[in-house]
Formats: C-alpha cells, sequence, structure tokens
C-alpha cells in the first residue's frame, strides 16, 4: 500500500511541481520561498495522502495544500492584509451581471471610466500586485481557467479539456474574470 | 440585428486572446465606433492583459535544470520520512 502510495505521489511530483512553482512565485514573489512552499506541499500530501478522497482532482488538492502554505507564509510574515478569500460564484456572477442593465448596456453608475487611456500603469510594481491579489478574489474555478490561461499559457481548448467546460464557457469565464478584475482594480488601486 | 454592450464586451475579451472571426470582428467594429463605453472597456481590459503579463515577466523563473532538481530534492526528501 506505501509503495502505491509513494508511486503515485512521485507522479504529482513529476507532473505538477512546474505549475505549482511558477503559481506560488506568481503571488508571493519569491523564488526560493517558492521552491521551500512547494516541496512543503508534497511533504504534507504524502503525510495526508489517507484523506485524499478522489472527489477532486490531485491538481485541485495540491493547490488547495499549497494555497495553506502561502497563507500561512504571509501569516509568518505579518503580511495578513495579503490574505484572499475567494469570491462565492453566485455572488461574482451577480457582480459581473450588474455590470450592465436590463438592455445589456452598460450600467452607467458602476462604469468607471477614468482610467485606460494614457497611463503607464505596467511598469508600476504596486500596479501589478494590487491586480496579483484582485485575481485572488476570483471564484476558484475561474482563477484555474485564468492562471491556466496566462501562466500556463495553456490554449483555450486545452483548457476546455482540463476544466471540463465548453468553448463558449471558458470564453465566459475569461471575460466575467476580467470585469471583475476591473472592478476590482478601480475599488483598491484607482481610488487610493 | 444590433449588438447589445454585454455581447460587445465579450468579443473584446474574446479579440484580445484570440482571433475573431471576420463576421464577429466586422461585428464588433461597428459597435465599437459607435459605443464609448465598450471602447474604453477594450483599452482597460487590454491594460488587464498586459498587467498579467507584465506582473509574469518580471518574474525570476527557475530553469527546467533547476526544476528538475527541485523535483529530486523532494523525492529524496520523501524517501527520508519513510
Amino acid at each position: 500500500m506505501s509503495n502505491i502510495k509513494n508511486q503515485i505521489v512521485e507522479e504529482w511530483i513529476k507532473l505538477y511541481t512546474k505549475e505549482l512553482l511558477n503559481w506560488c512565485n506568481f503571488k508571493i514573489n519569491d523564488l526560493s520561498q517558492s521552491e521551500d512552499l512547494v516541496q512543503e506541499t508534497f511533504i504534507s500530501a504524502f503525510e495526508n495522502y489517507d484523506n485524499f478522497k478522489g472527489n477532486s482532482s490531485p491538481k485541485t488538492w495540491l493547490y488547495k495544500i499549497l494555497n495553506n502554505k502561502i497563507i500561512d507564509f504571509y501569516r509568518k510574515n505579518g503580511r495578513v492584509e495579503l490574505i484572499r478569500e475567494s469570491m462565492d460564484l453566485n455572488d461574482a456572477d451577480n457582480v459581473a451581471n450588474n455590470l450592465f442593465d436590463k438592455k445589456e448596456s452598460w450600467n452607467r453608475d458602476s462604469f468607471n471610466d477614468t482610467w485606460g487611456k494614457s497611463e503607464n500603469l505596467l511598469d508600476n510594481l504596486d500596479f501589478r500586485n494590487i491586480l496579483a491579489l484582485c485575481l485572488d478574489d476570483l471564484p476558484v474555478n475561474w482563477k484555474n481557467a485564468m492562471l491556466s490561461k496566462y501562466i500556463l499559457n495553456r490554449k483555450s481548448d486545452e483548457v476546455c479539456q482540463e476544466l471540463n467546460i465548453t468553448t463558449s464557457n471558458y470564453w465566459q469565464i475569461i471575460h466575467r474574470s476580467k470585469l471583475l478584475l476591473k472592478l476590482c482594480l478601480e475599488n483598491n488601486w484607482f481610488k487610493s | 440585428m444590433k449588438m447589445s454592450c454585454k455581447e460587445a464586451s465579450l468579443l473584446v475579451d474574446k479579440k484580445i486572446s484570440s482571433d475573431l472571426s471576420i463576421k464577429e470582428w466586422v461585428s464588433l467594429k461597428i459597435h465599437l465606433s459607435m459605443c464609448e463605453m465598450c471602447s474604453i472597456y477594450y483599452k482597460q481590459s487590454k491594460i488587464i492583459d498586459e498587467a498579467i503579463k507584465s506582473r509574469l515577466k518580471y518574474l525570476k523563473y527557475s530553469s527546467e535544470v533547476e526544476i528538475n532538481s527541485l523535483k529530486e530534492r523532494i523525492k529524496s526528501k520523501l524517501n527520508d520520512l519513510k
């Protein structure tokens, strides 16, 4: 039994180390710390293997462990303000829908048009950090789609297959994620 | 038939990430030429797109060799646990 466990966890190490590392590094922006956290993730997975019920994919489970490690890391470093909760899927849908009125035009009250013209935001570290936090707020599935697309550079059909969604579903998710990121940036960056 | 902003903004995000069909692109262009808000959304969404990519660009990455050595380190750590 324990031999099978070894083989499975070793297979996970082979398959998922790179993307877990990229994800962790994207979040904490510290490569050597990220390596440690990914290592700890696999050790936890190994030690708690019996708790893995197969209800979720191994990858989802590993991400969950890693995300907890990242939260612990923030706590230890007194950066609790960086701990974010994923939004509930229904809430996220509502927020995205509320950007439009009944005629499917933009809601003038919630549409912020004060940015996007000429700022040079891309070289701004704070802006990029806030954006990384905003990504964290997205519902888990949306975040996974966004990360597969941007961090892992996956093609849309690969992401669809991986997340078991249709192409039109995929574009809805990417689109709604972008709408929420717009709002999150407006609330956290452009207001301050 | 006239396209709504909801539909147009979806096409905007599709356009930023991939190719639209000619039909979709033409109808989006027409909408954008008449709709200031969607045109602004186009610019904002592009900035968000580029900002995510530029965050990635500024990160240090491990090389394949380093990733492989990390994999080996983790495996040997697990072997110590047994």
